[in-house]
Formats: structure tokens, C-alpha cells, sequence
């Protein structure tokens, strides 16, 4: 069931409160839970006392693989703000409960942790439960899929492609030995340094999706996120396959497609730099 | 609040009357059974299924929809002058290969007394003309040599020298044109 988190938490909080805690046994628990999950959607409570609508237009891409020869295109929603969380997915997630629930897109942690809801919103690829809702309510604000990606449904893209890049870089601990104690491998402090701004990414396909040279040439260049990935473990100290990793790179394609446009670091929803760190790759492969 | 407590067993579903929530209002609604159903497919029949989607799934838009940004711009204009540079050396290299063939002279001396007898203005355009993708190209490439240092490659700085070397080549090509 997709509920609006926000207003879910809002509502049990209020439930918990009215009801006694001697009702509340774990047997009970559960299936409240579950029926509470129905009843969000209809229960959004407003954050404020009503007051004149704040009506926000939103322009949202569509595409029914049941329907295979429709073409896609845009539908209007409005949502209003007086009653609708701060970020685009509040948004998108109360037009799914309200208005259509065909509305599909990919979603979980609802913070930034999981990266499933990467989109292109108002031009600019995102996560959309880390983007507020712009409140000028003049705009409408557009939500496409993430660019140039075959789409699934409405704004899911199918990110087969992505992950099978991943799987190619071999990202996990590469090394003969390991220590005689059966611990784990340690690192100095400064070593576990560089790794800072490269662990942090959960690859949500935005910088990827973002960079026009992965758009024309996504079967074979790597992409910012998976090259990211790729420096996360050349530039690790416990790592001992680094000169079969750059061997992997030593081709027209997987790296030299990069022409540091640098979209990539402009648009992740981190804030991290796939641009820098696909430049020291190049560095270390040249000198 | 017992009635509450439906188990997911019994297949019921339940819907708040009010959309106010509180204790007291919530008189559950037993709406219906639910009457979903699903079919088993095997494995063999839902890859069918996922090719038969494949083959029509449309690629999102892209270029058209993408937020106009100095750094994709830059980049597309390094390779739009890269590409006029290129294009007007082989242009030019050619013309004066084949051009007594055809019985015309593009000698420097033709084309400088061609081009002395165009009015001012029209001289000026075509000197701004052909000194922007020169300069625009050259100091660019003069970041993208510091950018393979790995250096000047966070999203400020991409924006600081993206406008320095605009404005570089708009004073230069503007003073080129004016010789």
C-alpha cells in the first residue's frame, strides 16, 4: 500500500495517543498497523488550519506498457500545498493515493538513503524526496523519468544497463592474502580518508542519466556513477587488483567517453564529485 | 476498537468514514472482499512477457528537457566551435587546392582584396565571426588542460572559469575584430 509518509506518521502518532495502552497488546498491533496503512490516504491531515487553497500545478510524464502504441505524454495534476508534505514526493505520492493511483514510480526510504526515487524534476535529475516543492505557484513544475533510459512505467526506467555496469567493475575487496589473524584488514586513518565522498554514494542513477555523453554512447562508456565506484577502489588501500582495474579502463570507451561536462556533479542529490574523481582516474592512467 | 483488529486473513479491508482522525470516529467500513486475483506464470512465459515490453519501451526524453546549465552548454559549444575550426581549415585548404580548377584564385592576396572591399560593419561581423570559435575553443582548452590536472573541478569552480573564459573571448575576439 502507498501511503503518504508524512501524513502515516502524523495519524498513528494520533492514534496512539487515543488509544489505551492496555488495548495495545501485540497481537492487536500488527493488524492495526496494517489497517491504519489503508486508512492514510484518506486521512491526510492538514499541516495547518485550512485556509485558501495553495494550488500547485504539476506536469507529469506517463507511458502504459499495456498500452504499447500510445505514445507518452504529460498529465496535469494540482495539489494542494495547505495539505501536502514539503518535498516532490509528498507531491507525486499524494496525487498517487488521491487523485491516480496508476501513478507508478519507485520509492522507499523516503531520506535520501536508498536512492530509488531518482527523477528529472523542473529539468534537473534528483532524488524527489530530497526536493522541495518550489511554492511559487505561477511555475508548474514538470517530473520526467530519469533522461535518455527505457522506460517501464510512467517514471521508472529500466536501469538494467546501470547495474550490469556496476556488476562489471567488480566493486568488492580484491586482494591474495589476508591477515593471518582472521580479522579484517586494516587501514591507517589517512588511507580510510580517501575514501571519503566516494562511499557515500548510493547509486541512484542520477549523474549517470544526467551526463549527454553516457546518453549517446550508455552501451559501452561506464558513466559517472559506476566510474565513481571504479575510483572508490582503485583509491583503496586494502584493494590489490588497482593495475587490472585501470587494465579494464584501457579502452576508447568505458573512460575516454568522460569529456568533463561535469553535469554529473552539478546535479547528484549527495553532493558528491563523479566529475573529480573520474579526472584522477585519468590522471593515474596517464602518469 | 476491536473491530479494529481485522486480521489480514480475513481478507477485509477497512476505510475511515471521517477523514478527520481521532478515537472516537474511527467506525471502520467494511467495504467488500477483496477480489483480486492473480494467475501463476512460469518462468519461461514471464520472460516472454519482459521481452515482449522491452521492445516497445520508449526512451525518456532527454536533450530537450535537460535545465539549460553553463556546464553542458560550454561543452556542447567547445564541440560546436571545434567542429566550425575544423570545418572552415578543411573548407579553406580545399577551396584553395581545387579553386584553378574551376578557374577562381584563393590566393591570401584575392581573398584579402575581396575581403577589403566589403563595407566596415560588414568586415567587423565577419572578423567577430570567425575570432569567437578561435578564442572560445583556445582558452577552454586551456580548462580542460587544468581540469586533466584534477584540478578546478568542483561545481564553483566549474561556474567561476566557465564565465571567465566566456568573458576572455568575448574582450578577445571583440579586439581581434577591431585590428
Amino acid at each position: 500500500m502507498n501511503s503518504c509518509r508524512t501524513s502515516l506518521a502524523t495519524t498513528s502518532s494520533a492514534i496512539a495517543g487515543s488509544v489505551r495502552r492496555s488495548m495495545m497488546s501485540s497481537t492487536l498491533r500488527a493488524p492495526m498497523v496494517a489497517s491504519l496503512r489503508s486508512m492514510a490516504t484518506a486521512t491526510s491531515e492538514p499541516a495547518r488550519p485550512a485556509s485558501t487553497p495553495r494550488m500547485k500545478k504539476l506536469k507529469i510524464y506517463r507511458w502504459n506498457p499495456d498500452e504499447p502504441s500510445s505514445k507518452p505524454y504529460m498529465q496535469d495534476f494540482e495539489v494542494d500545498l495547505n495539505e501536502c508534505g514539503p518535498m516532490m514526493l509528498d507531491a507525486i505520492l499524494k496525487i498517487k493515493n488521491e487523485q491516480d493511483a496508476t501513478l507508478t514510480l519507485r520509492r522507499s526510504c523516503r531520506e535520501g538513503i536508498c536512492g530509488s526515487c531518482a527523477m528529472n524534476i523542473n529539468g534537473t535529475n534528483t532524488l524527489a524526496c530530497l526536493c522541495r516543492i518550489d511554492t511559487d505557484l505561477t511555475q508548474t513544475t514538470k517530473v520526467y523519468p530519469l533522461p535518455h533510459m527505457f522506460v517501464v512505467k510512467d517514471l521508472v526506467p529500466d536501469l538494467t544497463q546501470f547495474y550490469k555496469q556496476y556488476k562489471s567493475i567488480k566493486p568488492y575487496l580484491q586482494r591474495a592474502d589476508y591477515p593471518a589473524d582472521g580479522k579484517e584488514t586494516l587501514q591507517s586513518i589517512e588511507d580510510r580518508k580517501k575514501l571519503d565522498g566516494l562511499y557515500e554514494c548510493i547509486l541512484c542513477a542520477c549523474c549517470s542519466t544526467s551526463c549527454p555523453s553516457y546518453w549517446w554512447n550508455q552501451s559501452e562508456y561506464l558513466g559517472p556513477a559506476i566510474l565513481l565506484q571504479t575510483y572508490r577502489w582503485l583509491a583503496d588501500s586494502r584493494d590489490h587488483a588497482t593495475e587490472e582495474r585501470k587494465l579494464a579502463l584501457q579502452n576508447s570507451m568505458s573512460l575516454y567517453r568522460c569529456h568533463t561536462i561535469m553535469n554529473c556533479s552539478r546535479t547528484c542529490p549527495k553532493g558528491l564529485n563523479p566529475g573529480l574523481a573520474i579526472a584522477k582516474i585519468k590522471k593515474s592512467m596517464a602518469l | 476498537m476491536a473491530s479494529l483488529a481485522v486480521r489480514p486473513a480475513t481478507r477485509l479491508s477497512v476505510v475511515a468514514r471521517s477523514s478527520r482522525m481521532s478515537g472516537r470516529q474511527l467506525i471502520p467500513l467494511i467495504i467488500a472482499r477483496r477480489s483480486l486475483s492473480t494467475q501463476s506464470i512460469t518462468p519461461a512465459e514471464a520472460n516472454e512477457i519482459l521481452v515482449k515490453q522491452r521492445a516497445n519501451r520508449p526512451t525518456s526524453p532527454h536533450l530537450a528537457i535537460y535545465k539549460p546549465q553553463i556546464t553542458w552548454y560550454l561543452s556542447g559549444l567547445h564541440r560546436l566551435t571545434g567542429v566550425t575550426l575544423a570545418a572552415g581549415v578543411y573548407a579553406l585548404g580545399l577551396g584553395y587546392l581545387f579553386a584553378p580548377v574551376f578557374g577562381y584564385s584563393l590566393t591570401s592576396t584575392a581573398i584579402a582584396s575581396a575581403f577589403g572591399a566589403l563595407p566596415v560593419a560588414l568586415k567587423f561581423g565577419f572578423k567577430t565571426l570567425a575570432a569567437f570559435p578561435f578564442t572560445f575553443h583556445a582558452y577552454n582548452g586551456v580548462r580542460h588542460l587544468v581540469w586533466d590536472t584534477a584540478s578546478q573541478l568542483t561545481n564553483k569552480a566549474v561556474v567561476r572559469t566557465g564565465f571567465t573564459v566566456m568573458g576572455l573571448s568575448a574582450v578577445t575576439s571583440l579586439v581581434l575584430a577591431l585590428m
